[in-house]
């Protein structure tokens, strides 16, 4: 069956096929190489199953023994005296195609891969979807979202901010800023859109910023190299730059612009802790800055592929197929749930009271995980 | 690992390597990432390969999951926004060594090219290419038809200009 409509379209199906089949090809890594590492991967799931077995088996043994009247305290790791408790997944809520989700006036927002741009507010206390909200995205689909300023903001790709009235479940404003925009986070009195600059003029990217009380387009500020994920805490506009593969910290008054150069290859997303500024890598690292003095202070190695990240009581949360978390104040991994396999998922995690929330795109499911103690 | 899957897997590879750096390059732009990405692609074929394996195409499962790789590396807005001369992928050179289509294809929008490589390089169908890239069919219907719509004028344009003046 022929996908061309006419011999034109067939003929330029072929252009394309014949002109990606002249990208020269590398040798390829070694195959025991590929094994070994897939070998590895294999045995760690079959480990991580069992351990999961393991903990629902001990759950409800506690749980059988605790309703017998014989309440146990089990072994703490921490210190606090509490009977510990694993991260678990205690609900699953269809929406389609979730592709990202943040929280904030007390709901789950989740947004779908459409075209439209579909929103969708979750209630935590009944896990079902209280709104669904059609912002319309003339872009073709939304590019990232974030909840500050109260509101909550969308970027279209086309450059649109679109602004959600939380009280009314309803879009309130739009704001245009360049075809060019990337990414967006609010805070600091502002909403900040980044900017990676025209297709042909790479390395003249910006960092704008929406005044969130007029909705009007107040502040833009140069940036070389290539911006993109964007984050707002400790005072500063924090933002990543794919091409220097560095974070940038810029002063929301002075626009002055620090430029902290990561070691770790491929910069993919940054979040804010309560006491550092974390960035995953694609090398499979975690690094954590500290804002006070704007260095490089831990490197952690984080398994799977880092998709999304967000922070928590001193823990960072990772939703990298299984959901890694952190230990921030050890520096090191401390717990796997294993959700869906990695190459299925997309960036969307958010926290939300004791709860870890995933967007499980393949599934059309958002995941809320208790986060255990 | 057992010999008659290893020898299985060493096959898949060997085939399919080639199919599955080209997009990854083709949507990233970028030759050094493309080949840590189709090397991962392969590495989680290897991880499941019993049912990965026993597909009836194996080499589209990796396709697929080095377009979702390549959205993961800059959190999809590497797909939304793509790589740009000058930027990234200028630095490993490679528009030096592409012929016309395929600078006009890097030169798309980044839903219209990811979905003209899957659909016409890797060739997936609509619903493979919707499920792989999280869009409904009729979008990417609509995404391939522009995505050619575009190619197609921007190569005539290029050859207008490629054209000696007389």
């Amino acid at each position: 069956m022929s996908r061309a409509a006419d011999p034109n379209e067939g003929d330029l199906i072929e252009r394309v096929r014949g002109g990606i089949d002249t990208i020269p090809v590398p040798p390829r890594p070694p195959v025991e190489d590929v094994i070994r590492r897939g070998g590895r991967r294999r045995l760690a799931r079959i480990g991580t199953t069992g351990l999961v077995v393991v903990i629902v088996v001990f759950g409800l043994a506690w749980a059988g023994v605790s309703l017998a009247g014989l309440h146990h305290q089990g072994p703490a790791p921490a210190t606090t005296g509490h009977t510990y408790q694993a991260p678990m997944v205690v609900a699953r809520i269809k929406v389609p195609s979730p592709g990202e989700v943040v929280a904030g006036a007390g709901s789950i927002w989740a947004r779908s891969w459409d075209r439209r741009g579909t929103l969708w507010r979750i209630d935590p206390s009944t896990n079902r979807i209280i709104a669904r909200i059609a912002p319309g995205s003339p872009g073709g689909g939304f590019l990232a979202m974030s909840f500050g300023e109260g509101a909550l903001w969308l970027l279209d790709s086309d450059g649109t901010v679109v602004r959600v009235d939380p009280a009314k479940d309803a879009v309130v404003a739009r704001i245009s800023t360049t075809a060019d925009a990337l990414s967006l986070a609010a805070g600091e009195g502002r909403v900040w859109v980044s900017c990676c600059g025209p297709e042909t003029q790479a390395g003249h990217g910006s960092l704008i910023g929406i005044d969130p009380l007029t909705d009007r387009v107040v502040v833009r500020i140069p940036l070389r190299g290539d911006p993109g994920s964007v984050v707002v805490g400790h005072g500063a506009v924090w933002v990543l730059d794919y091409a220097q593969n560095a974070l940038l910290r810029i002063d929301p008054l002075s626009h002055a612009i620090k430029v902290i150069r990561v070691a770790s290859r491929n910069v993919a997303d940054v979040a804010i802790g309560t006491d550092a500024v974390w960035i995953t890598a694609r090398a499979g690292d975690l690094v954590r800055v500290d804002p006070r003095t704007n260095r490089i202070v831990a490197t952690i190695a984080v398994p799977g592929s880092q998709s999304g990240m967000t922070t928590a009581d001193g823990a960072v949360w990772i939703n990298s197929g299984p959901l890694v978390k952190v230990d921030a104040v050890r520096n090191r991994v401390s717990e796997t749930v294993p959700l869906f396999s990695p190459c299925d998922c997309n960036a969307g995690i958010a926290v939300l009271g004791r709860s870890v929330w995933v967007a499980d795109t393949n599934h059309g499911t958002v995941i809320r995980i208790d986060r255990g103690h | 690992v057992a010999e008659p899957e290893k020898s299985a897997f060493d096959a898949f590879y060997r085939r399919e390597w080639p199919a599955v750096f080209r997009t990854a390059c083709a949507l990233t732009g970028d030759r050094e990432v493309a080949r840590d990405l189709a090397q991962e692609a392969f590495v989680r074929a290897f991880e499941r390969w019993r049912s990965v394996g026993a597909m009836e195409r194996p080499g589209g499962w990796a396709q697929r999951v080095v377009v979702n790789l390549a959205m993961s590396w800059r959190r999809s807005l590497s797909l939304a926004r793509g790589p740009r001369p000058g930027g990234q992928a200028a630095s490993h050179g490679l528009e030096e060594t592409v012929p016309i289509v395929v600078a006009a294809l890097r030169a798309l929008p980044p839903a219209q090219r990811a979905v003209v490589v899957l659909r016409y390089y890797g060739d997936l169908s609509i619903e493979e290419t919707a499920r792989a890239l999280g869009k409904p069919p009729g979008t990417v219907r609509s995404l391939a038809a522009q995505g050619l719509a575009r190619l197609r004028i921007s190569m005539k344009e290029q050859e207008v200009q490629d054209e000696p003046r007389g």
